[in-house]
């Protein structure tokens, strides 16, 4: 069988699954606000980036809908935030 | 031509996004009901960050032991899906559907699982239009965004069930598998940022 060394196999998958129960288990018992913020944008990284495989999908595939949704995001944060804060 | 001796590209790997069409499809689908939740969660925190009463303290509507086991059940059947797509891919169709129909079971069990908190939570009083809680919105936000996202689980488990009683028999199996398990592992992402916004801030 010839598999490319660059594409994840089920020993990944399974690491990675072992990281996410961490990372929640960190986040429910720790809960600090940038424990929390940062388990967010790492469990969804891993989400994306690995079982999704977009690490792997070709470049224009990869920014399109990383960017897409990341200026999105931060366009609504950046509205949003100061705007109820001033409510 | 000047590179007569390099393998003829197919369509797929011509085109800009180098992917199958139906795989694409899949991710402008993804990529737009990613902005639905995003909106919702905005909402959310729209109506949170300008509530000129206190919050609820969610320690004491939620159980978060439950949701915390809840959470456990979807990111194990992101990994099942993870299986069953390397499976597809490798040709073994045995192993791809029984790690399909473990998703599907696991779906289910989480499905359960909110029914059974949302049973709690309209006991406790908890109303779309109004709560013991104080905030009405928070309620409100409750009802629609764990109601779309469980919406969202349901229609993947049918997804699921079709893919492996009836995609699999079919040619292009592996890249049903693969469109299925984006759409699965997209409702494991939605529920990280409902978990995380919902009941751990």
């Amino acid at each position: 069988m010839t598999t490319n060394h660059s594409s994840p196999t089920y020993r990944t998958y399974w690491s990675a699954w072992l990281v996410l129960l961490a990372l929640t288990l960190t986040m429910v018992y720790v809960g600090a606000p940038p424990i929390l913020v940062g388990g967010i944008l790492a469990k969804a990284g891993i989400i994306t980036l690995l079982y999704m495989h977009l690490w792997h999908e070709h470049r224009p595939l990869f920014w399109t809908i990383l960017l897409g949704i990341f200026l999105t995001s931060a366009v609504l944060v950046a509205l949003m935030v100061p705007d109820a804060r001033a409510m | 031509m000047s590179h007569a001796h390099a393998p003829a590209l197919t369509a797929t790997e011509r085109s800009f996004y180098g992917v199958e069409w139906r795989k694409l499809m899949m991710w402008l689908f993804l990529v737009t009901d990613a902005l639905l939740f995003a909106g919702f969660l905005g909402g959310y925190a729209f109506c949170r960050l300008a509530s000129d009463r206190p919050w609820p303290d969610r320690t004491q509507v939620f159980d978060l032991g439950f949701i915390t086991v809840m959470t456990f059940a979807l990111i194990t059947s992101s990994s099942t899906m993870a299986s069953a797509v390397l499976a597809a891919r490798n040709g073994n169709r045995a192993a791809a559907r029984a790690f399909l129909l473990a998703t599907a079971a696991i779906g289910v069990l989480f499905l359960g699982m909110q029914a059974t908190e949302w049973t709690h939570f309209i006991r406790d009083g908890g109303r779309p239009w109004e709560n013991p809680w104080g905030v009405p919105g928070f309620s409100a936000y409750f009802f629609l965004i764990t109601g779309f996202h469980g919406t969202h689980v349901l229609l993947g488990v049918l997804v699921l069930l079709l893919t492996a009683t009836r995609s699999l028999r079919k040619p292009n199996a592996a890249e049903m598998v693969e469109v299925a398990g984006l759409y699965w592992h997209f409702v494991d992402l939605v529920w990280v940022f409902v978990f995380g916004c919902f009941y751990l801030i």
